[in-house]
């Protein structure tokens, strides 16, 4: 079993470039798909094989609220450049996750915070979590996807 | 060596002359990733790609650049193919795949680079 060396500290590239030569990728059967505008049809998020094999092993990436912290800076309407990206680096890392935790940590790093903070309220479901072969087998109508309205969401 | 450190400022060729290590770290891609239908197959610095329609697939990094001035590459095998400068952010980028009628198409397989600085 590959052990992760200590990285509170090291640059979070030296540690994307450590998990690049010592950990295999892993294809995620999990998808995304969520809707963030009425005038758009559903996205469909796909994790990236790397990105996964880090999180499974733990103790590379940042907790997620690191995220957060630099989208609130380039929020603001005069945001130049990250004055804060040494939080990526010096924050202690996260730990190991669960394919499912993975998925729950990328939803709120890359999905918009106004669909996964209320993906449940209004008329209809904005997100939903699936694996890849739920999805419709063919390209047909692509931009015409939206989520179905009547989706049974205990299932 | 498992994972060790070599610090170094300067590297010196024997007959060619020097330069400092500024000019690796500057300039290596910071970001690559290769895509084919729709889903990332292998990547460095990529946490997710999204479908965002048709012709349209977007990357997350999991090191964002410092500011959105980085320069970036996208090609595809269809005619026409671009970094959109819509979906431009430190650590967001929209790649658009056209064919020849202008008309957006899915890239069967999509190859992305990207230089810059880090945050």
């Amino acid at each position: 079993m590959t052990v992760t060396p200590e990285f509170t500290g090291t640059h979070l590239w030296d540690r994307l470039c450590w998990a690049k030569e010592n950990l295999e990728g892993v294809q995620s059967d999990y998808r995304v798909v969520y809707e963030d505008s009425v005038d758009e049809c559903a996205k469909i998020l796909v994790p990236d094989p790397n990105w996964m094999a880090c999180a499974l092993q733990g103790g590379i990436l940042p907790p997620v609220e690191v995220y957060w912290e630099l989208a609130k800076d380039e929020a603001q309407p005069d945001f130049k450049k990250h004055t804060r990206g040494y939080l990526l680096h010096e924050t202690p890392p996260v730990g190991p996750m669960t394919e499912e935790e993975a998925i729950e940590y990328l939803i709120m790093k890359d999905c918009p915070q106004s669909v996964w903070k209320s993906w449940d309220e209004g008329n209809r479901p904005k997100m939903v979590i699936c694996k890849k072969e739920q999805l419709p087998a063919t390209r047909e109508w692509r931009n015409a996807w939206r989520i179905s309205d009547d989706l049974d969401l205990a299932a | 060596m498992a994972f060790g450190t070599l610090k170094a400022d300067t590297l010196t060729h024997s007959t060619a002359g020097s330069l400092t290590t500024d000019y690796v770290v500057k300039g290596s891609a910071k970001v690559w990733s290769y895509f084919e239908d729709q889903s990332v197959t292998t990547s460095f610095n990529v946490s997710s790609g999204t479908d965002t329609s048709a012709g349209v697939f977007d990357l997350t990094f999991t090191n964002a650049f410092s500011t959105d001035d980085w320069s970036g590459q996208y090609t595809h095998e269809d005619h026409v193919n671009y970094i959109s400068a819509s979906g431009r952010a430190t650590n967001t980028l929209k790649t658009v795949s056209k064919n020849s009628s202008n008309t957006t198409v899915d890239a069967t397989d999509g190859n992305v680079v990207v230089h810059g600085d880090l945050a």
